[in-house]
Order: C-alpha cells, then sequence, then structure tokens
C-alpha cells in the first residue's frame, strides 16, 4: 500500500459498535451515468467525476469489504489500493469500456483481497486483531445527516409490528442465530427476508422523499 | 477465481439477492456473482446501500431502546397455580402496585386536574390565536418563515392551495426536516379555493425546522405519483415562555 490518498475522501469511521457504521448517503441519488463521458473526464482527472467516483464505488467497497474483514484498518488499506490501482488502469487507457467500470473495480478488488490474505497466511493475521477503537474524528455535517437518517430509520421501525421489531432486535442486535430465531418466532427464513425487503422499501421511500424536498429547496 | 458464471439483473431480482446478501445467506459463489453484478447495476447497488444503511442505523436504535421493544427472548413464565388473580395478592406484586398507585393519585392531583382545570377556564374565554401566513411563501426559493409562538398555545397558518392537477382534495402534512409526518388534515377541493386556515393544537409540533407538504389526492383517495406534493412549505418554529 503506497500511501495514496484522494482529495475530499468522503468517508468518515464512525465506529460506533466496533465496526463500521455508515454516514448516511450523501447525494445517493444524484444520478451520474457510468458512460464514455464519464471514463472520459476520470481519465483526464476531472475533480467532481473523481469525487463522485470515490464516493460511489466507495461505499459498495465498504460493504462489500466488512462482510469478510474485521479490522477497519485493513478495510481502509484494501479500499486505498483498489482506488490506486483502479485510477492507474483508468488512466494509462487500460480501461476502454465504461460499461465495464463496475465490473473492473470488484475484479480489481478481489485481487488485492486475494494478495492480503496471502499475505496475512505467511504472517500474523491481522483480521485476528482486536476491533478498531471508535474514531475520534468528528465531522459536524455527517453527523447532522446522520441524525435525520436514524429518525427516519426509527420511524420506519416505528411502523412495524412489535413481533417484527423484536425479531429484527434479535437478528441485528443481539445477533442470535437465525434457525433460532425462526424457531422461537414461529417463523421461517423467506419471512425474514421479506420482512427486511419491506422495512428497507419503506426507508428507501422516507429517504428519498427527504432528498427530492432537499434538492427542490436547493433550487 | 476461475471463470465465474455472470448473473443478470432479472437473476438478482428473482433471488432477492439484494435481501439475502445483507442477510449473509448467499454461497460465497453465488456472492461473488451478485457483488459483480451490482457494483456495474446502478439499481441493485442502490439496493444494497439502502439496505446496509438500513442495518447499521437498526441495530443502534433497537439496541438503544428508543423504539418501543417489547422484552427479547419471548420465553413465557410456567404457569401459576391458583390462578391469575392470587398473583396479585402476592405482596412482591401487591407493595409495588400501591406505590404507583399512589404515585397516579398524586400526579393527578398536582399535575394534570390543574392543567385540565386551566384548559376548561381557557377554552371559555375570548383568547389571541397567533397565526402566520404561509401565502406568500414559497418553496423553491428564499429563506424559510420563522416563527415564534407561546409554548402551550395553539396556533395556525393561512395557506393558499396552489391551483394546480384538478385534484378531487387534498392532504396537507406536517412533516420533520426529515420526512417523518406529524401532522395531517385532509381538505376539500371546494375549501381549497379559498386560503384555508390549519389550526395547530398546542404541543403537537417541537421547536425546530418543519415543512408543510400539500398533496393532492385523486376521486379514489389516493397521492398523486408527483412524491413532492403540489406545495411544499418549509419554516421553522420556536416557543417563548
Amino acid at each position: 500500500m503506497d500511501g495514496f490518498s484522494f482529495p475530499g475522501w468522503p468517508f468518515v469511521a464512525l465506529d460506533f459498535l466496533g465496526g463500521y457504521t455508515f454516514q448516511p448517503l450523501e447525494g445517493y441519488v444524484e444520478f451520474f451515468s457510468f458512460d464514455d463521458s464519464y471514463l472520459q473526464r476520470l481519465r483526464g482527472g476531472d475533480f467532481p467525476t473523481e469525487q463522485h467516483f470515490v464516493d460511489y464505488f466507495g461505499q459498495l467497497l465498504l460493504i462489500k469489504l466488512r462482510s469478510r474483514l474485521r479490522s477497519s484498518q485493513t478495510v481502509d488499506d484494501i479500499r486505498q489500493e483498489t482506488f490506486v490501482r483502479v485510477l492507474k488502469a483508468v488512466r494509462t487507457g487500460s480501461v476502454r469500456s465504461a460499461e465495464g467500470l463496475g465490473s473492473f473495480v470488484n475484479s480489481i478488488c478481489n485481487n488485492v483481497l486475494q494478495e492480503h490474505y496471502r499475505s496475512s497466511a505467511r504472517s500474523v493475521p491481522h483480521d485476528d486483531a482486536p476491533l478498531d477503537p471508535p474514531d475520534a474524528s468528528i465531522d459536524l455535517d455527517g453527523m447532522l445527516v446522520a441524525k435525520q437518517t436514524r429518525e427516519q430509520v426509527r420511524h420506519t421501525l416505528s411502523m412495524l409490528s412489535e413481533k417484527d421489531r423484536r425479531l429484527l432486535r434479535a437478528m441485528f442486535f443481539e445477533e442470535k442465530n437465525k434457525d433460532e430465531i425462526c424457531s422461537e418466532f414461529g417463523v421461517d427464513r423467506d419471512y425474514l427476508r421479506v420482512l427486511l425487503h419491506r422495512a428497507k422499501q419503506s426507508f428507501r421511500t422516507l429517504y428519498e422523499q427527504a432528498e427530492q424536498r432537499k434538492q427542490v429547496s436547493a433550487g | 477465481m476461475g471463470c465465474m458464471q455472470i448473473m443478470n439483473h432479472d437473476e438478482a431480482i428473482r433471488l432477492k439477492a439484494a435481501e439475502k446478501y445483507l442477510l449473509g445467506e448467499l454461497s460465497a459463489e453465488l456472492r461473488d456473482q451478485y457483488e459483480d453484478h451490482y457494483f456495474g447495476c446502478v439499481e441493485c447497488a442502490q439496493d444494497v446501500r439502502t439496505g446496509a444503511v438500513f442495518l447499521d442505523n437498526a441495530r443502534d436504535v433497537l439496541g438503544s431502546g428508543s423504539v418501543v421493544v417489547a422484552e427479547s427472548g419471548g420465553k413465557r413464565q410456567p404457569a401459576r397455580s391458583g390462578g391469575w388473580w392470587t398473583a396479585l395478592l402476592r405482596p412482591a406484586f401487591a407493595i409495588p402496585a400501591l406505590a404507583l398507585m399512589l404515585l397516579v393519585a398524586g400526579y393527578q392531583n398536582a399535575v394534570t386536574i390543574p392543567h385540565l382545570k386551566t384548559a376548561l377556564s381557557q377554552s371559555d374565554t375570548a383568547q389571541t390565536l397567533p397565526s402566520f401566513s404561509l401565502i406568500s411563501e414559497n418553496s423553491r426559493g428564499g429563506a424559510p418563515l420563522a416563527i415564534s409562538v407561546p409554548a402551550g398555545k395553539p396556533f395556525s397558518f393561512f395557506v393558499d392551495i396552489p391551483p394546480k392537477g384538478g385534484y378531487a382534495s387534498y392532504v396537507c402534512e406536517f412533516q420533520t426536516e426529515s420526512g417523518i409526518p406529524e401532522l395531517s388534515l385532509s381538505i376539500s377541493a371546494d375549501e381549497a379555493k379559498r386560503t384555508v386556515q390549519l389550526l395547530i393544537p398546542a404541543g403537537h409540533l417541537a421547536s425546530g425546522k418543519h415543512v408543510l407538504v400539500v398533496r393532492g389526492l385523486d376521486s379514489q383517495g389516493k397521492p398523486d405519483a408527483d412524491k413532492i406534493g403540489v406545495a411544499s412549505y418549509p419554516f421553522s418554529l420556536d416557543y417563548t415562555k
């Protein structure tokens, strides 16, 4: 890892529960199309495009990596290294099709991840290290948006039945075994998926409405 | 990784891949295929990100207990012999219950009853009603209206419903800045032809930023397709002593 860092790195790792907690998706409904012009701008080092690229794929990489790694430092390192390699490839013209950009980012990340596994196997396994301490940095703007998102999630949860809330709590807060939860609540695995789908959709509607209003009032 | 199969969008939807992915229920092979797909599919990527944000925040909210959550576990206590009423007479239940009753009675005497008396006397006397106009407010520019009202008193807004869309009726909904509904009321198309006065009962809106969103409804009472509504009026509210 060569310590390359991007201007305007959009992530603030607020580590509440020992793992990453997502910052709200600022501008996530903002639409950029990944076409040839996007690729050209990225190749030319256009700052807003680079920022969008890092913001968009940074969140996807975070979701992917934290399901495999425990250390937030390792997640950050792999994410940074993935961006370094992808942007280098873009600038040298190795990426020719904008359509395959996402898949390319994912495959580079897979390569970096494999290298990490191999080097970890040779040395002390990093991911057995204790979980990282909370990040001391405070981003007031981010915290305000985080507060709104939490309020939207709270509202979404309050619309669920008590049983469904208890079920989600058992699953995601108490982290109980899913089979145990199913037998305790008398439901099957499909019910869990449908419950998550419904909750996710209502949250998404609420979130997108608030985003649209923000965009309208911003002019 | 060898020769990986490609998952297309329809397959991802059919498999309910986003939910299974977030629940960690996809096999390693399908997980890799889905990741390869959602990195290149804006719609699926948005689905996964929304789900991840929801789950992260839900974990915190459910853990903090700020949503009404019944006790976890769900294990029932074994039934006691002697009927439910004998349990009521047990000291372990009866003493705290008695203490609670005394507390409730004390609270009623000291707070609830005087408050009701005041409210009753207020309803019999003429009084001023702070009123504010949102008529000239526009959702597309200018600073939002900032109002200040005495705490514990009702107040009202004057609003004009924009004459567009030919809706059968309208709903005026007060929301928090982040879109959580607080109060709503229906307005008929006839009422909407004139300036409407909306009365806000005391204590129903917290101080802070709010938005009044007006939505059109069709003849079946269904909302219009436009999620933003026919008008929205942001305002900030402050209470004075």
